[in-house]
């Protein structure tokens, strides 16, 4: 650690408004002039640079877009599958019906009639038909569950892709073309 | 709002691996960050840029790792001054590029009044700008370039540089002093 020689004091005022002046001219802009383009292509170049020898380029840029099409089209079913469950299933209803319940049930709750209700309940679970509260359970499950295997499915590719020295991972089956 | 804004890009390049929002990010702050560059190598614009472009890249490398402790540009400026020193080692170059050296050798010669108005009238202010901060060490150039130019805090200054803060603080007073010194030797203060 360097250190401190100096007395913590200001520069003197006059000095310092010399020098608000002076830099006052350097804070020049400077336009972006295609620098963000080149950075952007250098990601890519870098990218293809670090990857196996055996990766051709071309593939790998159709390979990627590929890969976040894919991701971008299972995100977006999964939405589509939550909008047809909330509009046909009537899922907004079954919520409000199920929150309503929960609400009733916790401020009367009693345990003598819990576990009658309880006994009950797995008596008859065999012939029951699912209901919409256990529909909609069913169906949050099933979109949540969607959603993590999407994720989940792209990540394992692109951990895949990493180990090939690929930045953001692509589809190896298809790469070995 | 700038924060925010860059928060949300952030997000969506972690998450979504979104080369577009890194563009954004890039538009956004590349002029700081090629500015600082430009006045470390002494005016090198060409190199700056490479600089600046291997900092973007080693950001996009890394943002992972992007904590939030401090501001995006501050992280930003802070791996382009790693990647300046990194280039300077690789280069075995001093602290000043071959062209800055020139600067300071004529600095060194103590030039005149009338040669500065003709450079300035000729090649323009930047020119002014880098000789006199190639009048500085690296540490000192670094830290006026930092808060004068950039308004950089000198906490953030301290982060960017990995020095502590009254280190910070010492090099941004004997950096004045003597830019000080040197602006009034060349007539900048109107004196002659």
């Amino acid at each position: 650690m360097e250190k401190d020689k100096y007395p913590k004091t200001q520069v003197a005022a006059a000095d310092e408004t010399l020098l608000n002046a002076f830099f006052a001219q350097a804070r020049e802009p400077i336009a972006d002039n295609g620098f963000t383009d080149r950075v952007l292509n250098a990601l890519a170049e870098r990218s293809w640079q670090e990857a196996d020898s055996d990766v051709v380029a071309e593939d790998g840029v159709r390979l990627r877009r590929w890969s976040e099409m894919l991701n971008i089209t299972g995100v977006l079913a999964c939405l589509a599958l939550l909008i047809y469950l909330g509009i046909f299933v009537r899922m907004w209803d079954s919520l409000h019906t199920f929150v309503y319940q929960v609400i009733a049930w916790v401020m009367t709750f009693d345990t003598d009639n819990f576990l009658v209700h309880l006994m009950l309940f797995l008596h008859r679970l065999p012939e029951m038909l699912p209901s919409p509260t256990q529909i909609f359970a069913l169906a949050v499950a099933f979109v949540i569950l969607m959603i993590l295997a999407v994720r989940r499915f792209f990540r394992i590719f692109e951990e895949k892709g990493r180990k090939l020295g690929l930045e953001h991972g692509f589809f190896l089956p298809l790469q070995a073309n | 709002m700038q924060r925010l804004s860059d928060l949300a890009l952030i997000a969506q390049v972690v998450t979504l691996g979104s080369e577009r929002a890194f563009g954004q990010l890039v538009h956004a702050h590349q002029e700081a960050v090629r500015r600082f560059l430009r006045r470390l190598t002494a005016g090198d614009e060409m190199r700056a840029d490479d600089l600046a472009q291997e900092t973007f890249i080693r950001a996009w490398q890394g943002l992972n790792s992007f904590k939030q402790l401090s501001g995006f540009q501050t992280w930003l400026m802070s791996i382009a001054y790693r990647v300046f020193l990194d280039d300077e080692r690789a280069q075995k170059r001093s602290p000043l590029s071959h062209e800055g050296e020139g600067l300071a050798a004529i600095d060194k010669s103590s030039i005149g009044i009338n040669n500065i108005s003709r450079e300035a009238s000729t090649v323009g202010f930047a020119l002014d700008l880098d000789r006199a901060l190639a009048t500085l060490s690296e540490a000192e150039r670094t830290c006026v370039t930092l808060q004068c130019v950039e308004e950089q805090s000198i906490k953030d200054i301290a982060v960017i540089t990995g020095m502590n803060e009254n280190t910070v603080k010492s090099h941004l007073l004997r950096g004045k002093q003597n830019l000080a010194n040197y602006l009034k030797r060349n007539g900048y203060d109107g004196k002659r």
